[in-house]
């Protein structure tokens, strides 16, 4: 009878246990895993007869499409794991188009407020001053996170017409050399705005990333030419960790960072004769992870972290934290260390010069003043 | 009577293991914390941040692109692309 009750009670202890860390998971609908949301304009009315589209994200492809409701309402029945949406309003709408929140934001039913258009003409002009027919121009919004919004080929004019939020990122892209120029923070007035892109004489430059144990794949590269004082362009290291970049003539300034956090960024100025040279060789440092923890009152707070290499004067690949708060960046035996919120409403985090300890590194949100 | 003192053993033993595991946490958390500091990066970290941050938010964005040009290379519903 005595056994039977303490049976019993080690039962009971271990379904607390299970209600505590499995059953949410293990109970969870099926249905929870569906996409759902709704469509509306900036006073909260919702918009009807507008395409959406699901992606999934590591494809790059388009898995579904469909239409808003009378309310404004959408749903996906087909899930995955990693999977986006996209809104495009037809242009007599006066709408831009949106992206719902990504993967790690998209939690439960999405609300997409469509923002008034306005009507951008590019111009693109290639190095001989002609207008350059093909190039891939590409309109980009930048508020939490940066999004394309709208993608067109420049026709025989060398002009195209996107829609553009009021403040925009354009790049424009020649199709055959990968020649890329862009215009950082462009005021796009109401009655809409025009822009003239010249894009300059361009050269292929490849080279190889390596870390103490052989070439790194994943690893982001980027240029900047000393000339232009711009960003240049950028790519991703392949499996034999190979990479290829077009750039300006003129001496350049290459970074190199690790998503992974297990290398320290690298800066490096490169003068024209090494970058005529048939491969570049970018050597990267191991750095050891720390993992950061953004919280606000002990909860996890979503938040990207960055660190400050002071040998390479480089900033680290921006780590996003996961659903406990954590990210890991990669430091030496002395870093700086850069928090942003997602949220506005909460204060950047910084440090400057700290010695690396082991452990968590706990850092606590205050609201912006 | 033996499987009554197994019983018992495995649970202390566990409510043991939990405990050693809770205390190790609480000394790594209790270890690390120094204090955020403001304002102290210099100049040259400052401006190179802004310029980082933008970058790296456009590199992201370069799945939505592809996305964008599959959506483009995609029959798409009619009446439904600008």
């Amino acid at each position: 009878m005595r056994l039977g009750a303490e049976r019993a009670a080690l039962a009971f202890v271990l379904l607390l246990a299970l209600s505590l860390v499995g059953v949410p998971f293990i109970l969870r609908p099926r249905d929870m895993a569906a996409v759902r949301g709704v469509v509306l304009d900036g006073r909260g009315f919702g918009v009807p007869e507008v395409a959406v589209f699901l992606f999934d994200v590591e494809r790059r492809q388009l898995l579904e499409e469909t239409r808003t409701e009378a309310r404004g309402d959408f749903a996906f029945h087909l899930s995955s794991r990693d999977v986006r949406v996209f809104v495009r309003p037809p242009e007599a709408s006066g709408f831009l188009p949106a992206w719902g929140p990504a993967h790690e934001d998209g939690v439960g039913r999405q609300a997409l407020v469509l923002q008034p258009a306005r009507g951008l003409e590019l111009a693109v002009r290639g190095p001989d001053g002609q207008p350059l027919a093909g190039a891939e121009v590409c309109v980009y919004e930048r508020r939490v996170e940066a999004v394309a919004l709208d993608l067109a080929r420049t026709g025989a004019d060398g002009r195209a017409h996107l829609l553009a939020p009021a403040r925009a990122d354009v790049r424009v892209r020649e199709p055959r050399s990968g020649l890329a120029r862009w215009r950082f923070d462009l005021e796009v007035p109401v009655e809409g705005g025009e822009l003239v892109l010249d894009l300059p004489t361009g050269r292929r430059v490849r080279g190889v990333v390596r870390g103490p144990e052989g070439p790194l794949a994943g690893a982001w590269i980027s240029a900047e030419a000393d000339s232009e004082s711009t960003w240049s362009d950028f790519a991703t290291s392949a499996g034999d960790g190979g990479f290829e970049l077009c750039l300006g003539l003129g001496p350049a300034t290459l970074r190199v960072l690790d998503p992974t956090a297990a290398h320290l960024p690298l800066a490096r100025r490169l003068a024209t004769a090494e970058l005529a040279e048939s491969s570049l060789a970018l050597e990267l440092e191991r750095a050891t992870p720390l993992v950061v923890r953004i919280a606000r009152n002990g909860l996890p707070l979503a938040a990207r972290v960055w660190s400050w290499s002071g040998a390479s004067e480089a900033w680290s690949f921006g780590a996003r934290t996961d659903v406990a708060g954590r990210a890991r960046v990669p430091v030496g035996a002395r870093y700086g260390l850069r928090a942003e919120p997602l949220d506005p409403a909460f204060a950047p985090l910084e440090l400057w010069d700290v010695d690396h300890a082991a452990g968590t590194l706990h850092l606590e949100a205050s609201p912006r003043r | 009577m033996a499987r009554r003192r197994r019983v018992w053993v495995s649970l202390c033993v566990a409510l043991l293991l939990i405990g050693v595991a809770r205390a190790r946490a609480t000394r790594r958390t209790a270890a690390s914390p120094p204090e955020p500091r403001a304002g102290v990066l210099s100049e040259s970290a400052s401006s190179a941040f802004e310029r980082a941050r933008r970058e790296q938010a456009l590199m992201r964005a370069e799945a939505t692109v592809e996305m964008l040009r599959a959506l483009a290379a995609a029959p798409v519903l009619a009446g439904a692309g600008p």
